[in-house]
């Protein structure tokens, strides 16, 4: 059996996958939760049938299925009911620029972002966030980017938040296009090695490493369930980037690599839609 | 050699494809929990489905508000479980929401004295767990008493309360005015109406019920007119796992878990696929992690059976890899069996995966509709009162392609899949027509593409379609239910075509003979007739697994089976059973024994106050077992047409063996501990992909192409047809929390060993892993949310090094996934969708030495429910 690792077209199909789902969560956002908190409440019907007795009005006549339908009217803010705690999620688009550190390629951010957590109180909430996007340029990066973050984020206010993570960032690469500066050593390598430097960088990277973030996010709300707004994030991962050099250690099985450990740094703006 | 390189490029397809999204809807629909032990089998007769009935209060379920209640100006919400005992009558009462003193004081006082219609399983009483949530809204300001009695009522406020989304009656709900400072109640009747006399004015309307949110609204009531009108009230949470039976369980099964509810169809990483769980169960291990056919207790994939109601699918999963054939909402629960499968499962030498379908109710209606990246399809359910029946339709449309050709223009894929049920009479005297099939296309360049005129066309095709008929009649202690099932299957490689007419009839009954004994005694029978265009070459040395294949071929399969479930005490189940079966394919004719013995003993029992007095959750259990399995020869995945080989290749025979305890922790907290050793003499079909020297190359293939050799016994094709010897052996450990409204899940620990006997010696078998861990957790939240994790670690597979076969291992991987369900409701329908993420930290996958994938499927699905 034999599978190749993830190729280019598949990273681009991936990018692909990633905007039209994330196309998909903005049509969702519109269509699935924000209908339902606005959904229209009818006029009462008023029966013109009158009665003739002061205490006793007449029975009506119109059927069930006709009567008009009222939904509640909102019991709370929907500021307040933002502010209580409890589970929010958000989807969004972000768009940047990741930049490779001492040597390391870099490369243009579009992709998709998952936002989950807790609000734990008016101040503060607790959130987990996922980032898959492709990062790509010419003769930079071509990788899918992903990212997740523990963030803690406070509420400066009613719009405002501000929040700082720490947790996971990888790259996936196959085929960047990018020179190969460790091609000959590739074939006669019986160990695998560990380059101390970024540059010249390896061919193709995929590996994880830890990452981070800066959040400072402007949100709008647009009613009791949802809310819209603008995020600005500043973004740095540490990649361990790992290289099969296709061959293995015949005692062990182990396959024979090349490391590299890339810094990169970079910022977004993104789109988000968030429900709670 | 066209099927084998076919199924290959499918093979390398859908790893393409798997890249991208891998989606099915999650269905999540209502479940009606099963309590005990099923009559049950492949290939043979199924029970006749229980029904569940919910509980019915018979008492008014209000709650009055408390004298001492602190001032509140926000509605406070009380939940409990209310364990309904077989006699209606409240058993207990727990809080499941934060404390608020006084109030859940008031709500659970009020609950010990509500009263039930019990709630019917099957027809019997049986307890059950029911959620209810009381809302306590602020009280108004008090009013001052009018002088004269109040104003006159010179109207009225008129009209029905409905719950918002599934559009049910409200009932038990309380309906105020207030007018002024003057206060005006009524109940609603049990179909949601009520009827107000007010007076003049402007009144707020404020509805109380329980489990529902506060409802307020304004009216403007006019002399001499009346004011109709329909509430639309929304609940706290729209559950779809209403109710959890608990059961009087009694425990007859050695080995069996069953999932159901969310555990099935909302688990992260499964895609809402009830049958995907399994691979989160103990004892099962993957032949890559995307691939959804499970390598249970060390046997090829081949070996276990994937069944519905007992019968086996030709074709589970579309595409070999991609959401099953089976519309979601059909399945009720899926049984596992890892091993130690009663004798009503015959034709497996391995695990039984069988997801049990439920009898619709005589009053049910649905409408369902959803989409996602990769498909699109619907179900609609309807009584036909005119024969007293209700039916069922469904049907999907896949479009993989469409994303597929993103990436690549040189294949498409496409497939579609039916249903159509009828549901008869009652669980005891009644029927069910069940029709279902499916088609899947994989499309390539036709010859006359060209670089840059990418003409496709179909270069394979898999089709399959079943007719299910089953009677079911029980009276007193007898129940009997009758089978037939007919079917055509598929497959068509290139022009090369494989056929199969399937007919098979069964029939079971079962007789309680006493409360201590029950007796079971089947009949089965099979006929398969096979024609194929591509197979006939017997001569010579056979060029690849199609050439092994007959041109046309009948194959004849009956069977017998009787068992035994003996009580000689409260502490002892004693389940004895054999089944005999006999194969027949022209020309050589096999036959097979499989006696079989399971054994409980309670040791002890713990004090569970929610389980009922005599059911058998309390108990701790020890549990043994032996017995042999027979299969007949077949390919390692499932293919239509390919379910057979010829029977000159053998049986397969198993003889499983374990021992284990289940150990109640908590009412909703079971641990299980189970020891297995099988032993497979001889294993035909094994599925084995690993280089046999380091100066070979790995196989490349799913289906090796190598010739038929005497000397060299090295070649994998070889190890396919030629009989080898295997044993397996391992510990297996299950904590699982059940629970409707709090944490669900479970941990699996298994540490096994699968070894083929190579050369004279033991040697890992290619997919043995050592460890296999998951961690699976859900957690319904408030406003209709429910969030999952599932956290994956396999060791890795045996490898070929210079030290011989398989005398290492790639490295093992681990797998996190994530999914988020969210129920938004609109006026007169529900709207769910769900985001899954498989794999979100892109962990790596060693494949093969040297060959690691990385990926990620975020999915996203959507539904509409009315």
């Amino acid at each position: 059996m034999s599978i190749a690792p993830i190729g280019k077209s598949a990273l681009r199909t991936q990018s692909w996958t990633l905007a039209i789902q994330a196309f998909c969560a903005a049509v969702l956002a519109v269509g699935a939760l924000l209908l339902p908190a606005t959904a229209h409440a009818a006029p009462a019907e008023t029966l013109a049938e009158a009665g003739t007795a002061v205490d006793a009005p007449a029975v009506a006549t119109v059927e069930d299925d006709a009567l008009p339908f009222k939904l509640s009217l909102p019991t709370e803010e929907d500021r307040v009911a933002w502010q209580r705690p409890g589970f929010r999620m958000a989807l969004g688009l972000e768009y940047g620029t990741l930049r490779g550190l001492d040597g390391a390629p870099s490369g243009r951010i579009f992709g998709a972002i998952l936002r989950t957590g807790a609000r734990l109180d008016t101040d503060w909430s607790l959130l987990l966030s996922f980032h898959y996007a492709s990062a790509s340029a010419t003769g930079g990066l071509a990788a899918l980017r992903f990212a997740g973050t523990l963030d803690p984020t406070w509420h400066v206010n009613e719009h405002l938040e501000l929040a700082a993570g720490v947790g996971f960032g990888g790259l996936v690469e196959s085929s960047t296009g990018r020179a190969d500066p460790y091609a000959a050593q590739r074939q006669t390598l019986d160990v695998s090695i560990t380059y101390p430097k970024a540059s010249p960088p390896v061919s193709t990277c995929s590996g994880l490493g830890p990452a981070g973030l800066l959040r400072a996010g402007w949100m709008q709300l647009i009613g009791p369930l949802a809310s819209t707004g603008i995020v600005l994030e500043v973004q740095g991962q540490w990649t361990g980037c790992v290289v099969s050099v296709g061959r293995t250690e015949a005692d062990t099985a182990k396959a024979l690599v090349q490391r590299q450990w890339w810094p990169l740094a970079g910022a977004t703006l993104a789109w988000m839609v968030q429900w709670r | 050699m066209a099927l084998k390189s076919r199924i290959y490029q499918l093979f390398l397809l859908l790893c393409t494809a798997a890249v991208f999204s891998l989606a099915v809807p999650a269905f999540a629909a209502p479940v009606d929990g099963q309590a005990g032990a099923a009559l049950t089998g492949p290939n043979v007769v199924p029970p006749a489905p229980p029904v569940l009935e919910p509980p019915k209060a018979t008492t008014a379920t209000t709650v009055a508000y408390p004298d001492q209640a602190p001032k509140h100006t926000d509605p406070v919400v009380v939940r409990i479980k209310i364990l309904v005992g077989s006699d209606g009558v409240v058993k207990k009462v727990n809080l499941i929401s934060p404390p608020q003193p006084i109030f859940d004081e008031a709500v659970v006082a009020a609950a010990k004295g509500f009263h039930f219609q019990p709630a019917t399983y099957g027809g019997k009483p049986v307890p059950v767990e029911i959620s209810f949530t009381h809302t306590f809204l602020p009280p108004p300001p008090p009013a001052a008493p009018p002088p004269d009695g109040g104003p006159p009522l010179i109207t009225a406020l008129r009209g029905k309360l409905v719950e918002k989304g599934t559009r049910a009656p409200l009932t038990a709900a309380t309906v105020t005015a207030i007018i002024g400072e003057k206060k005006y109640t009524v109940e609603a009747d049990q179909r949601g109406r009520f009827r107000l006399p007010l007076p003049a004015g402007e009144a707020k309307i404020v509805i109380s019920a329980s489990g529902f949110k506060a409802f307020v609204q304004r009216e403007v009531m006019v002399p001499q007119q009346e004011v109709g009108v329909a509430y639309y009230v929304e609940r706290e949470r729209y559950d779809p796992y209403e109710i959890v039976v608990y059961g009087e369980k009694r425990r007859e099964e050695l080995s069996r878990i069953t999932l159901r509810g969310a555990e099935i169809k909302q688990v992260p990483g499964t895609f809402g696929d009830p049958f995907r769980v399994i691979q989160t169960l103990p004892g099962v291990s993957s032949i890559i992690s995307l691939l959804p056919f499970p390598v249970v207790r060390g046997a090829s994939p081949g070996s276990t059976g994937y069944l519905v109601d007992g019968e086996r699918v030709p074709l589970l999963y579309h595409l070999l890899a991609g959401p099953s054939v089976i519309h979601p909402e059909f399945i009720d629960e899926v049984q596992f069996y890892p091993g130690g499968a009663p004798v009503t499962y015959g034709g497996y030498t391995a695990g039984i995966i069988d997801g049990k379908t439920r009898r619709a109710r005589s009053d049910e209606q649905l409408t369902d509709v959803d989409a996602n990246l990769l498909q699109a399809g619907g179900l609609i359910r309807r009584p036909i009162p005119a024969i007293d029946a209700t039916a069922t339709a469904a049907a999907r449309v896949g479009y993989p392609g469409m994303i597929l050709s993103l990436a690549t223009d040189q294949a498409s894929l496409s497939y579609w899949d039916y249903q159509f049920r009828l549901d008869g009479g009652n669980p005891r005297k009644g029927w069910t027509l069940f029709a279902y099939g499916a088609r899947d296309e994989v499309d390539g360049p036709a010859p006359t593409s060209t670089a840059t005129n990418v003409v496709l066309q179909p270069i394979l095709t898999l089709s399959f379609h079943r007719l299910d008929l089953r009677a079911y009649y029980g009276q007193g202690a007898y129940d009997a239910t009758f089978r037939l099932i007919g079917g055509l299957d598929g497959t068509d490689s290139g022009g090369q075509v494989i056929d199969v007419k399937v007919l098979e009839p069964s029939a079971r009954v079962r007789v309680r003979q006493s409360e201590k004994l029950d007796l079971v005694a089947g009949l089965e029978g099979s006929l398969k007739d096979y024609t194929s265009t591509i197979g006939g070459n017997t001569n010579g040395a056979p060029t690849g697994i199609t050439a092994l294949l007959p041109g046309t071929a009948i194959y004849y399969q009956g069977g017998a089976l009787a068992e035994a479930l003996w009580r000689p005490g409260p502490k002892w189940l004693i389940r004895p059973g054999v089944r005999g079966d006999a194969y027949y394919d022209g020309t050589t004719t096999l036959k097979s024994a499989d006696p079989r013995l399971a054994v409980r003993y309670k040791i002890g029992s713990r004090d569970l106050p929610d389980a009922p007095t005599a059911s058998d959750d309390k108990g701790i259990w020890l549990k043994a077992g032996l017995g042999v399995y027979h299969q007949p020869p077949r390919l390692f995945l499932p293919v239509p047409g390919y379910d057979v080989l010829p029977l000159r290749f053998g049986l397969l025979r198993a003889i499983q063996s374990s021992f284990g305890a289940e150990i109640p922790v908590t009412d909703s907290v079971q641990f299980n501990i189970e020891a297995f050793y099988n032993d497979m003499n001889p294993v035909v079909f094994d599925f084995t992909t690993n280089a046999s020297n380091v100066n070979k190359a790995a196989v490349a293939s799913l289906v090796p192409s190598g010739t038929v050799s005497t000397s060299a016994q090295d070649q994998s094709f070889d190890r396919l047809l030629t009989p080898q010897q295997g044993r397996a052996y391992g510990l297996e450990t299950l904590l699982r929390r059940q629970s409707k409204n709090g944490l669900y899940g479970w941990i699996s620990y298994t540490l096994s060993q699968s070894l083929r006997l190579r050369d004279n010696s033991w040697v890992p078998y290619d997919y043995d892993r050592l460890h296999l861990l998951n961690l699976v957790a859900g957690l319904p939240l408030p406003r209709n949310w429910d969030i999952g994790a599932r956290l994956q670690y396999q060791s890795g597979k045996p490898t070929t090094t210079t030290a011989g076969y398989n005398t290492a291992r790639t490295d093992g991987y681990f797998r996190l996934d994530v999914r988020i369900d969210k129920r938004a409701v609109w006026n007169k329908w529900l709207f769910d969708f769900y985001v899954d993420l498989t794999n979100v930290a892109l962990f790596p996958e060693e494949i093969v030495p040297g060959a690691t994938i990385r990926y990620v499927l975020p999915t996203i699905g959507v539904r509409g429910r009315l």
